[in-house]
């Protein structure tokens, strides 16, 4: 059960692209630096004729530097999705694996279903339709609502908030103790959720 | 060849016979040895939870944490000191509007820099509600079975791999990557019923020790801005009129009376030790309710009516828990 398992199965100007999951695992094991030569020269042929996938490398190399660098702090903005994609515009696409030559540091990029793209392109929201069913009766004995999940994506510029779903969250992120998990769990899952600005 | 005198060979025989002596006592020392030399192979899964639990508080650390659900990554920045009394931490996201998360102790502020404004979120401690983590464990060895899997490699370090597996289909399993020298929890996936992925968190690069104090600190000057006490005090649910079920292994953590939505609500907060979920009761005027949303992650929120109050649940917990949950919430004493 290895997740970041190779499949030695890419080459160049494949017909149809291997699942974009797969494609993310195998250029975050190109960064890694630890694709097999035959596997690391199939994928480099294919950037070299796939735009998409040059793309894509290119994003994960911009995110990692972009992570490593000291001034990860100046990053810190709702900007850093876009100032990643125009650095992508700008720099000219590097092809050669550099992460042994960065002094061997390791990475290991967490986009099994996504691809490096959806990690900058994506932002959370808290979608939730508008719909108010009718007041449920409350004599009635069976659940009124469907379950509901409340971390949603959609895709930039559609970005809904509830804001009573978002107090629940950050209501229970508030007070919720992890026993196992570093106590920022609850922090991390949902980063974008404002506090609750109920304190007045 | 080498002639050697008969002394000699008595000294070659007795040296032989020495070393012969030496390498058997070696060998066993090493066999004998090597369940207490390597006790990290003969770590039971309840000693690994111990270390974990221990590691995550204890330890200091820093690094990128990705998390990624569904198509959905986001970074942060995380920073955790202990100085041998308080655990402090600090959380930078990475996307989304700026925001600091810094926490000491049980008091998290909230940097909130587009409006100049600080929310302080304090967890109101009841006496009656320890901390989970004295007992947790072995209380967790009840709820789930955990098993070591294997090894491997997350962000250069040498992890072991534990599978905890809910014993009841009520909760998640979770599948983790442990430092086996740190013991701190490097990567972690939350699976679904049918072993899926629902959500996942890795230290994409981390340093463990030498973390500098200064690194805790805000990316912003909070001079003159504006601090919001977030205030809730402790309740008892009982006397509030309420009864509430958790999923078995469920404890209370928490219930408080908080503002909330411009009124206030009852929150009830239950953790196995692993998951956790808050069961909101307020007037049902200002609850949002009936918000149906789409499925996706670990997370879950169901609301129901009961009586003119809304119940909400929200938690890490499958959709048919949290429906579950609010379906048992049930007034009493009136």
């Amino acid at each position: 059960m290895n997740p970041d398992r190779i499949e030695p199965d890419v080459g160049a100007g494949m017909p149809s692209r291997p699942a974009a999951g797969d494609f993310g695992q195998r250029l975050s094991c190109l960064l890694d630096g630890e694709l097999e030569p035959g596997e690391c020269r199939a994928l480099l042929e294919r950037l070299r004729h796939d735009e998409e996938a040059r793309r894509r490398w290119a994003l994960l190399g911009c995110v990692g530097d972009a992570m490593r660098s000291a001034e990860v702090a100046s990053w810190h903005s709702d900007g850093f999705a876009s100032r990643v994609a125009s650095a992508l515009e700008r720099e000219p696409t590097v092809l050669a694996p550099s992460a042994t030559k960065r002094g061997g540091a390791v990475r290991r990029w967490l986009v099994p279903g996504a691809g490096a793209a959806a990690a900058a392109a994506l932002l959370l929201a808290i979608g939730l339709p508008t719909q108010r069913t009718a007041a449920p009766d409350t004599t009635t004995a069976r659940a009124p609502l469907p379950s509901t999940n409340v971390a949603a994506v959609v895709a930039p510029g559609q970005i809904e908030r509830s804001p009573a779903l978002e107090r629940y969250l950050a209501a229970h992120r508030e007070l919720a103790e992890p026993t196992l998990m570093p106590s920022s769990t609850p922090y991390v899952r949902t980063s974008a959720v404002m506090p609750a600005p109920e304190a007045r | 060849m080498v002639r050697l005198g008969r002394s000699a060979r008595g000294w070659l025989l007795a040296a032989v016979a020495l070393l012969a002596c030496a390498s058997a006592l070696r060998a066993q020392d090493r066999s004998g040895a090597a369940a207490a030399t390597d006790p990290i192979d003969g770590r039971s899964p309840e000693q690994w939870l111990q270390i974990v639990q221990q590691a995550a508080r204890r330890l200091d650390y820093a690094g990128t944490m990705v998390y990624q659900q569904g198509s959905e990554v986001r970074m942060s920045r995380i920073v955790h000191i202990y100085d041998g009394q308080v655990s402090q931490e600090r959380v930078q996201p990475m996307d989304g509007r700026p925001r600091e998360f810094i926490r000491r102790a049980d008091e998290v502020k909230c940097l909130i820099p587009e409006a100049k404004r600080i929310v302080v979120e304090r967890k109101a401690r009841a006496e009656t509600f320890p901390g989970l983590a004295a007992t947790a464990t072995a209380d967790l060895l009840q709820l789930y079975s955990v098993k070591s899997i294997g090894r491997e490699r997350v962000g250069g370090f040498e992890c072991q791999v534990l599978e905890i597996q809910p014993r009841q289909g009520d909760r998640y399993g979770y599948r983790i990557w442990v430092d086996r020298t740190s013991g701190l929890l490097l990567r972690s996936q939350t699976l679904g019923e049918r072993g899926e992925v629902l959500e996942q968190m890795a230290f994409a690069e981390v340093r463990i020790g030498g973390v500098d104090r200064e690194e805790l600190k805000p990316s912003w000057s909070t001079v003159g801005w504006k601090v919001d006490e977030s205030t809730h005090r402790p309740v008892d649910l009982r006397e509030q009129g309420w009864r509430l079920v958790p999923p078995a292994g469920f404890k209370p953590l928490f219930a408080v009376r908080r503002p909330m939505a411009g009124g206030f609500a009852l929150q009830a907060v239950y953790s196995d030790g692993l998951a956790s979920l808050s069961v909101f009761i307020e007037p049902a005027a200002s609850a949002a309710a009936n918000e149906p949303m789409p499925q996706g992650g670990p997370i879950n929120a169901y609301v129901r009516r009961v009586g003119d109050s809304s119940v909400t649940v929200v938690g890490e917990i499958p959709a048919a828990t949290a429906r579950a949950v609010a379906n048992a919430a049930e007034r009493i004493g009136q």
